[in-house]
Formats: C-alpha cells, sequence, structure tokens
C-alpha cells in the first residue's frame, strides 16, 4: 500500500502540473490551435436570449449548446452570429472579438413570427392614455367623456369589477357612461402620477369646466365632482402615491395644497416657483431666483434648501432656466427639462444633454435614463458611475424620423414610437444598430408598455383597433423573476 | 536526551519559540483566507485564477484520497470475517506453519487471496526480524476507560462488549479511571459495575483521580496516567511482566465487535517491534448513529471516512481517539502529558519523539463504534458537533511542541521531521481553510468583479471549468454516499429503505457541514491557540437511547 501511494502521489503530483497550467491558460483564452499550429489568445461570445433554448450559428456553424451559452476558443476577429428559434423571427448580427476578452450579447429579445397583434376593443380607436406603473390603460375613440375606455390589463384587478348581472369580466369598461351629464362633457387635460390609480379630468361641458377625480380599480369607478376646490384653472396638478388624500396643484407661480378629505384648500403653500415635483415627502421646485431647492411637503415654508451644493449644477439650473417639467426618480437623483430642449440632472456630469430633447424615461432597476430628441435616443448608464474621462452616453444607432415616445422593456430594449412605426431597439450590443420593427401603429396614438405581463398596448395602423402584442412569454417572465429574487437575496 | 513534552516550564528562548510556532498554523490560516478575499476584491482576475489552480488542486487531492478509502474500505471488509484466534495460533506456532501454511486460496477469491497474502507477509517479517512474541496465551488486554460525566448504562453497554469477546475475559483487565469531582451517582454507579462484573474478567479496578494534583490541567491524560500508574502498580504486585499488557484507551461510550481483542492480539504478535508500536483501529460512530440529526451522521461518517485513508498511510499515520498501545511502551515514555487536551494524538508524537522517530502506528482493520455527539434536539446537536470538533482540532497544540522537540533531537532524520512536520502544519491549515475557500471565498472573484473582468474570457470560462471541477467531485461524493451506507448499520425503524435515501440526501448538505461543522472549529481552535486562550477540557455531550 506505500508504494502504491507513492505511486500514485507522483502520478498525481504530474498530472496536477501538467493540466493547471493548462486549465489555467485555457480559462484565460490562450490555447493551442492545431490547424495554425500556434498558441493563440483567443476570445468568448456569451449569448443569452429571451426566451432561452434558442440555436445560436457561428460564421454558419452551429454552436453545440443552447442558449445562454458560451461560445469560446475563437481566434480574435469578426464573427456573423445568426439566432434561431422556433417560431421567432432569426436575429443576426456581427459582433468583434478581441483576444483575452469576452464579447456578451445579454438578454437578445427575439421577436414572434409573425408579430401579431390582438385586439381588445371591437370599434376603432383613436389614442391611448397612460399613466406609469398602473395596472390600466385608457383607450379614446373620440373627444367626449362618454367615448373614454378603462381597460384593467392587470387580471386580478379585472376580476373584482364585476358589473352587477354580468358574469364575466369586462375587457373595456366606459368611465362617464353612467351619469347622463358627464357623458357629453368634452376632456380638455388629464391629470395623473406614476403608481397611482387615481386620474383627474379636466371636462369642458356645456361652457363650464369642471374637474373630476376618479379611482379608476377598486370597486366601481368613482367620479368625484373636485371643481370647487381649484378657485382658479391650475396648470398642473400632482400628488404622492402614496398619498392621495392631498393634491398639490400649480398655477400663477405658486403651489396650493387640496386636502381631498376635508376639502381644504391651503392656497399658495409655495411661491415664486417656476416649476416642481413631487418625491415622497418633499417638493423639489425651481424658484424665480433660479434655484432648484426642496423642502417638506407637511412644512413647505420652513427649512427650504438647495438640492445641490454643487456650483457647477446650479450655474447649469440657471443657464438653462426655465424648465418645464421636473422628474424626481427617487429622493437623490431628479431629471430638469427645460424649455430650451436641455436635459439636467442633480448628479453628474449634471447636463446630460444640451438641446432638442423632447422626453426621457427612467429605467429604476436598471438606474438609466433614455432621452430623445426628435430623431435621435440616448442612454445614459447611471449605474457605472461619472468618469470625467468617459462618456456615459450611448446613442441608437438610427435614423429616427419622429420620436414621440420611449418605454423600456427590460434592462437594455426600449420601445420606440417613431411617427407610425413601433420600434424596439437594444441599448446595449452590437454597436446599438440592433433596432426591428414591431409594427404600423397610429400616428401620435400612445403605446403602453406593462412589464408585468410583458405586453405591448397600442393602436396597429391597420386595424385601429385597440390591441396588444405579446413581447415577453410568461415563461420569460417568471425566469427573469426568479432570477431576481435570488440575486437580491445573494446581495442580503 | 529526554526532553519533557510540554509547553509548561519553557525558557525564555523555549517560550518565545513556542508562542511563535503557536501562531503559526493560525496566522497561516487566516493569511490565507483573508488574503483570497483581498485578492478577490481588489484583483479578482489573479483571484480567479487562483481558484481555479485551488480547487483543482482539491479535485486531485479528494480523487487521490477516494482511491485509498476504495481501497481501505475493500480491506476492511476482507477482514471482516478473519478467524484472527486461528492466525494468532500461526503465530504462537511459527515455525511449524511456515513449513506448513495452510493451502493458498484462489486469485478469483479476491479477498481470502489477500487475507491470505497479507498474513503470510506479516508471518515471514516476523520471522526474518528475529523479534518474536511472547506467547498469546499470556497476553492480557488492560482496558482503561476515563469516566468523568458517563451515564452508567452507557458504560454497561462498553462493558458487554468486552464481556463477549472471543478473547479469553478472564485475561482482560477492566480499569476504570473516574475524575474525584465526579458526581457521586457515577461514582456509585462505577462501584456497582465493578461488585456486578468483577469476576467475570481478570479484575475491575477503580481508581479516583484526586482533584487539582499540581503540575496537572484539568483534562483526560491526566486522569489515565494516574489511572495506568495504579494499574502498573497492581500489574507489578501481581509480577505480570509489562511487555505482556497491551493497554487501550477507551472512551466510555467505545462499543468493539466480538473479535476486536483477538484481532488486536494478532497485530500486536506479529508487529516486530511490538514495543515501539501503536494500534489504531477505524473509529466509527454507530452507536446512536440513527437516533441524530443527519448533518451529525454526514460529519462523523467522515470522520470514519479520514481515517480509513490515514490506514493505507502507516507511515505518516497518528493516533486517535480510541487506541492501543504496549504498557511497556506507556511506561517508557512516562505516560500520557497530563496538562493536554489532545492526549491520543500527543502519546504518538511523545514516543516517537522518546524513541527518536523508531516509532510508528499500525492501523489495524477493524472497527470500534462510539457514540455520535448529540443531544435532545438539533440546536443543541450543533452545538455538541461543534465543540466536539473544535477539541479534536485542538490536536494543533502538539505542532509546536513537536517542532521544538524535533530541533532538539539529532537522532531522527531530517527527512522524517519535515515529512512530519509539513504534513501536521498542512492538515491543519488546510482543516480550517478548505470549507471556506471551496465553499464561500470561491465565489468571490465573480461576486466583485469589476468591468474589466466583467468582460475577460476568465469570468465567463472560470465558473465553467470550477463547475466541471465540482461535478467531477460529484463522483467522490456518489462513492462516498454508497460506501457510507454500506458501513451504517441497518436503522431498526419501520422504513429503513427511506432512512437510507434521507442519508443519501443528507450528503447534499455536505458543502454547508464542511464549512461551519469543520473548518469553522478549526479555525476556532488555531484562533485561541494563536491568542494564547488555551482550551479547558469538555466531555462531549452524547445522547443515546439504550435498548434493553
Amino acid at each position: 500500500m506505500v508504494k502504491l501511494r507513492k505511486i500514485l502521489f507522483a502520478v498525481f503530483t504530474l498530472l496536477y502540473l501538467i493540466i493547471c497550467p493548462a486549465l489555467i491558460l485555457y480559462s484565460l483564452g490562450i490555447v493551442i490551435k492545431p490547424e495554425i499550429k500556434d498558441i493563440v489568445k483567443t476570445g468568448v461570445i456569451y449569448v443569452d436570449t429571451t426566451p432561452s433554448g434558442a440555436t445560436v450559428f457561428v460564421n454558419g456553424k452551429v454552436s453545440r449548446e443552447e442558449t445562454p451559452t458560451v461560445i469560446d476558443n475563437l481566434i480574435p476577429g469578426t464573427y456573423e452570429i445568426m439566432i434561431k428559434a422556433p417560431h421567432y423571427k432569426t436575429w443576426s448580427t456581427q459582433v468583434s472579438v478581441s483576444a483575452e476578452k469576452a464579447t456578451p450579447l445579454n438578454s437578445i429579445l427575439l421577436l414572434h413570427d409573425p408579430i401579431l397583434s390582438t385586439p381588445i376593443s371591437q370599434k376603432p380607436v383613436e389614442k391611448l392614455i397612460t399613466a406609469d406603473e398602473n395596472p390600466f390603460v385608457l383607450a379614446v375613440t373620440g373627444d367626449n367623456t362618454k367615448d373614454l375606455f378603462l381597460h384593467l390589463w392587470d387580471e386580478s384587478f379585472r376580476q373584482n369589477l364585476l358589473p352587477e348581472k354580468e358574469t364575466t369580466p369586462f375587457f373595456l369598461k366606459s368611465l362617464f357612461n353612467n351619469d347622463p351629464a358627464l357623458a357629453q362633457g368634452h376632456i380638455i387635460k388629464y391629470f395623473s402620477t406614476p403608481s397611482s390609480p387615481y386620474m383627474i379630468f379636466l371636462v369642458e361641458s356645456n361652457n363650464k369646466f369642471k374637474y373630476y377625480w376618479s379611482d379608476l380599480i377598486f370597486g366601481a369607478t368613482k367620479i368625484e365632482d373636485i371643481t370647487d376646490l381649484f378657485p382658479t384653472t391650475p396648470t398642473d396638478i400632482q400628488w404622492n402615491e402614496s398619498d392621495p388624500r392631498h393634491l398639490f396643484s400649480f398655477e400663477n407661480q405658486s403651489v396650493s395644497r387640496i386636502d381631498l378629505a376635508t376639502k381644504a384648500i391651503y392656497p399658495k403653500i409655495l411661491e415664486n416657483v417656476s416649476a416642481f415635483t413631487i418625491s415622497g415627502q418633499m417638493i423639489f421646485f425651481i424658484n424665480t431666483s433660479r434655484s432648484l431647492v426642496k423642502t417638506s411637503t407637511h412644512s413647505p415654508q420652513e427649512n427650504i434648501r438647495l438640492v445641490s451644493t454643487s456650483p457647477l449644477f446650479n450655474d447649469l439650473v440657471y443657464k438653462h432656466f426655465p424648465f418645464s417639467y421636473l422628474s424626481a426618480v427617487s429622493d437623490n437623483i431628479i431629471f430638469l427639462l427645460g424649455e430650451d430642449g436641455s436635459l439636467l440632472s442633480n448628479v453628474k456630469p449634471y447636463l446630460l444633454f444640451d438641446k432638442d430633447v423632447l422626453g426621457f424615461q427612467w429605467n429604476k432597476k436598471a438606474q438609466k435614463l433614455a432621452f430623445w430628441t426628435a430623431t435621435k435616443v440616448g442612454v445614459f448608464d447611471f449605474s457605472k458611475g461619472t468618469d470625467p474621462q468617459q462618456d456615459q452616453r450611448v446613442w441608437i444607432n438610427y435614423k429616427f424620423i419622429e420620436i414621440k415616445q420611449a418605454h423600456w422593456i427590460q434592462d437594455n430594449y426600449l420601445v420606440v414610437e417613431d411617427a407610425s412605426d413601433l420600434l424596439i431597439a437594444n441599448t446595449e450590443c452590437c454597436g446599438l444598430s440592433d433596432v426591428r420593427k414591431i409594427a404600423d401603429i397610429q400616428k401620435n396614438s400612445n403605446t403602453y408598455y406593462s412589464a408585468k405581463i410583458g405586453k405591448i398596448f397600442l393602436i396597429p395602423k391597420e386595424t385601429g383597433l385597440f390591441s396588444y402584442i405579446n413581447i415577453i412569454s410568461q415563461h420569460s417572465l417568471l425566469k427573469a423573476v426568479t432570477k431576481e429574487k435570488a440575486e437580491k437575496n445573494t446581495e442580503l | 536526551m529526554q526532553h519533557s513534552y510540554t509547553k509548561e516550564n519553557l525558557s525564555p528562548e523555549e517560550h518565545k519559540l513556542q508562542r511563535v510556532l503557536e501562531i503559526l498554523p493560525g496566522a497561516t490560516s487566516w493569511t490565507i483566507l483573508i488574503g483570497m478575499i483581498v485578492l478577490a476584491v481588489k484583483q479578482p482576475l489573479w483571484a480567479a485564477i487562483l481558484i481555479i489552480a485551488i480547487d483543482l488542486y482539491w479535485l486531485f487531492k479528494l480523487t487521490y484520497m477516494t482511491i485509498f478509502l476504495l481501497l481501505s474500505y475493500f480491506r476492511l471488509k476482507t477482514e471482516e470475517e478473519t478467524d484472527w484466534k486461528e492466525k494468532i495460533l500461526h503465530v504462537d506456532n511459527l515455525d511449524h506453519y511456515l513449513q506448513n501454511p495452510a493451502r493458498k486460496p484462489s486469485p478469483l477469491n479476491v479477498a481470502e487471496f489477500f487475507s491470505w497474502r497479507r498474513h503470510h507477509e506479516e508471518l515471514n517479517n516476523l520471522k526474518n526480524s528475529g523479534e518474536l512474541p511472547p506467547p498469546s496465551s499470556h497476553i492480557i488486554h488492560a482496558i482503561l476507560f476515563p469516566v468523568s460525566k458517563e451515564a452508567a448504562c452507557i458504560i454497561e453497554s462498553s462493558l458487554e462488549s468486552l464481556r463477549k469477546q472471543s478473547f479469553d475475559s478472564r485475561r482482560i483487565l477492566i480499569i476504570f479511571a473516574v475524575e474525584e469531582r465526579a458526581d457521586e451517582s457515577i461514582k456509585t454507579d462505577i462501584l456497582n459495575l465493578q461488585n456486578n462484573h468483577q469476576t467475570e474478567f481478570f479484575d475491575i479496578l477503580v481508581f479516583f483521580h484526586p482533584d487539582q494534583i499540581p503540575g496537572e490541567a484539568r483534562v483526560k491524560g491526566a486522569n489515565v496516567t494516574y489511572a495506568a500508574r495504579k494499574t502498573t502498580d497492581f500489574l507489578a504486585e501481581r509480577n505480570i511482566a509489562f511487555k505482556n499488557v497491551i493497554l487501550s484507551c477507551f472512551d466510555a461510550d467505545t462499543i468493539v465487535s466480538p473479535n476486536y481483542l483477538d484481532c488486536l492480539t494478532y497485530h500486536f504478535l506479529v508487529t516486530p517491534k511490538r514495543y515501539q508500536t501503536s494500534f489504531q483501529p477505524i473509529p466509527v460512530y454507530h452507536n446512536n448513529i440513527w437516533q441524530v440529526p443527519g448533518f451529525a451522521r454526514v460529519i462523523e461518517t467522515g470522520s470514519s471516512f479520514f481515517q480509513l485513508i490515514e490506514a493505507t498511510n502507516p507511515e505518516k499515520l497518528v493516533t486517535f481517539s480510541s487506541h492501543s498501545m504496549s504498557l511497556k511502551a506507556l511506561i517508557d515514555v512516562d505516560y500520557w502529558p497530563v496538562d493536554m487536551i489532545s492526549d491520543d494524538s500527543a502519546i504518538f508524537w511523545k514516543c516517537y519523539i522518546h524513541f527518536n522517530g523508531q516509532y510508528k502506528v499500525v492501523p489495524i482493520l477493524t472497527t470500534l463504534s462510539m457514540d455520535v455527539a448529540g443531544s435532545n434536539n438539533w440546536f443543541e446537536t450543533v452545538r455538541a458537533v461543534y465543540k466536539q470538533k473544535r477539541r479534536w482540532a485542538w490536536g494543533v497544540e502538539n505542532f509546536p511542541i513537536v517542532v521544538r522537540l524535533f530541533l532538539k533531537n539529532k537522532a531522527i532524520s531530517r527527512y522524517d521531521k519535515i515529512k512530519h512536520t509539513f504534513k501536521m502544519f498542512e492538515a491543519h491549515v488546510s482543516w480550517s481553510s478548505w470549507g471556506f475557500l471551496l465553499s464561500i471565498i470561491g465565489w468571490l472573484p465573480i461576486f466583485y468583479a469589476r468591468q474589466d473582468f466583467t468582460y475577460s474570457v476568465i469570468s465567463y470560462n472560470a465558473p465553467r471549468v470550477m463547475g466541471i471541477i465540482f461535478n467531477l467531485a460529484g463522483l467522490s461524493l456518489v462513492i462516498s454516499i454508497l460506501m457510507s451506507l454500506s458501513l451504517l448499520p441497518k436503522s431498526d425503524r419501520r422504513f429503513p429503505i427511506k432512512e437510507q435515501l434521507i442519508h443519501a440526501l443528507e450528503w447534499c448538505t455536505l458543502p454547508l457541514i464542511l464549512t461551519f461543522l469543520s473548518s469553522l472549529p478549526a479555525l476556532d481552535a488555531q484562533t485561541r491557540l494563536m491568542l494564547g486562550r488555551y482550551m479547558e477540557f469538555w466531555v462531549t455531550d452524547k445522547h443515546r437511547t439504550v435498548k434493553r
């Protein structure tokens, strides 16, 4: 046994001394290529698709594993990558592989083949009214209030709203039809808050302007006339999603607070305000002195202070004043859209773009901001930190015509409404050239993406009906949720 | 030149050296662990490379150990049916037998063939050595049981197993070494045992070890040394030659198989340098194996496997737990250390140094069974197992003493000193660090990967490589599971197959068990030694439902 032990020890030691460096070199991408009789530093391509299980072709040759997969031992150069899956459109791109580097093709979203839209309405719809992070979409078929319909896409809410004497849940419910007096009104404007199920409608009826507060998802739809609470016509009404009882109206450079429960009005709690927004218990506003300041909603006149002490940021605010829109995406991050088309943020690099910006969308999970002009879409990645040597901003490599809106899908895709094209753009890979058309839509009709169910709500040009398209399957959504939970547990 | 095997009463220079050597294992373990964490955060690329090398080394070592585990297990199984009495007769009639050996079995009957071949090799070695043994009829077994808190029913079971020995019980001397500080009820129970069973053996001696003898710590070694001295006096009064006495120091819960003492007798007789040899059986923990939580079953089976593997390397084998040796050798080295917790391993090193390296351990391929450390509930069992493993890991206290004495001893070859020093050091450092490296730290480079690492080939290849390594290691796990199912006694519960299936699944918790009930207590012990916080002896809680 002792002899055997010594022999085996020597053999294992020798094997280890041979295999270990070879394995390390392989892990680094350094391999021997017999065909060229040389040691080569290779690279890898990582391919991950939604849904998974797709077949990958590299320069026409099929990869041994389905996605997610690592294609290794690639000599530096350019490769044609093609991804195929049954019932999905083929996706392809050209990828450059560098020595000892990995080129990730993360979460490539495969589109159904064909992309089918499923109608919800039976009659044509003019446009959609959407409110972010809410379980509903409003469909508008005309100018009157009777032409406003509610669609609850979240089935758990839909089940609660069975009208009397009906046994099946509705797909589209008229909001104002029950009240004849309201049904002939003309909607002038609406106000909403992300993640809040309430909306306020400014309705013109018989030459009178009325404000209606509506609760769209609990019980039967409630509509309450709150016109008396607005002695003057506000240009904006906002509220905190966790405190819908208190409204903040903005008019004539002042902000007033309204208590819906007691019907109390607290006029001009803040004055000399150019623009404002609410986040949590804080009001952020630009004062007429051209500074971005903040204060508490409970005692707004006390402790008004600058949001940022950075002279550079405050100078930028001063320079690009006035601002048409403020958005506090968290207590720490605020975006400001100037009337000159500039886009600012209170975190570095402060000036995100200096002109023609029409809108922006924040991706909370990925900490990314998408913003657009009429012809360009840019993405700013705040998760990578701010390096003055490096521009964190990237542009989608596509010639847009007339961008109206953009929505985030997952962490790295944007759905862009470009004139009558509905496009999907990858914001991470492939030189940002991966832009594909999903559908033709009615111009200026709005679209809405529900991350929970992986559907886009739209009005296809061909049918004009309020419809939806499945973008991400339920199975892939479930996988993503499970993975997210596992990552959160790891962090904890 | 004799040097005292102790860390007490050292000269200032020796004390400094002692402290440096006490710090070394713990410092090395912590350096490895903290170093790897820092490397994973600061240089994830280099950390990933190192982790691959470590994981591969672990795979090779595991494979190497698994091969010897299988060989040792096979050998254990082949010796299960051995008629030791017959083999003892061959030794007693050595010349006659060698001239008229038993018929050689067919090589197709593998077990018998290897057993026969081994037996003949041993007999020929004995004959050629010229160191012929005493007649087997002169051999007396002295079985020493240290008692502190153990219940009478536990000891009774051990006694019962000795009564059932195929070896003549009239040549079995039982010694109970009872601590004076033990409860009166314990003392009464022991005396009752003595009264009830004295006539069944050569004798049953009971010695009460006084508390607080100067120079002694509150350790088991002090108790058994006291009893051994008294036993020596007892044997001297009866003119029994110490050379004919084999002393076995058992735990109070040790239960031996009926042929254990015959097996031990045979190995004693057939070993040429029997007075410079310890005899190490394979400890298993089967007494209450099905009464404890699954993780305790897994870890104790793992301990048995470790001893099986060690048994294949007698050149580096060290005594552990219940073992046996010649009383003569014990007297020559002045008994066990009276100030050390790890008396089981310390006695080997004491003998090794005393005999200038001419001392070894012979593995005897038979098992003796003890209790799994356990308690009435799951959490208390975790605590009990943790403390037991920490006490075992406290064997690191031998390292500084052995190295110091190696430095002074000129008779032991440099090669042997280096070999033993390296093995001891590597064993303890591996014990405390492997669990953490494999289960937790190995994955940190991926977790803390920075941008440049994230987009490197190794960030994608390393997890795949590690996955393949762990999958290959899974083969060893499967072998371990199968062997453990074979080794374990059959469950007496209603659904034994179900128990076995559950036990197989319990092995899947091995990474957790290795980390928190093996590496962590080892690190704890080494850290205490490093900081000079020497451990008190703690009698292991054991819980067993005794069937009537």
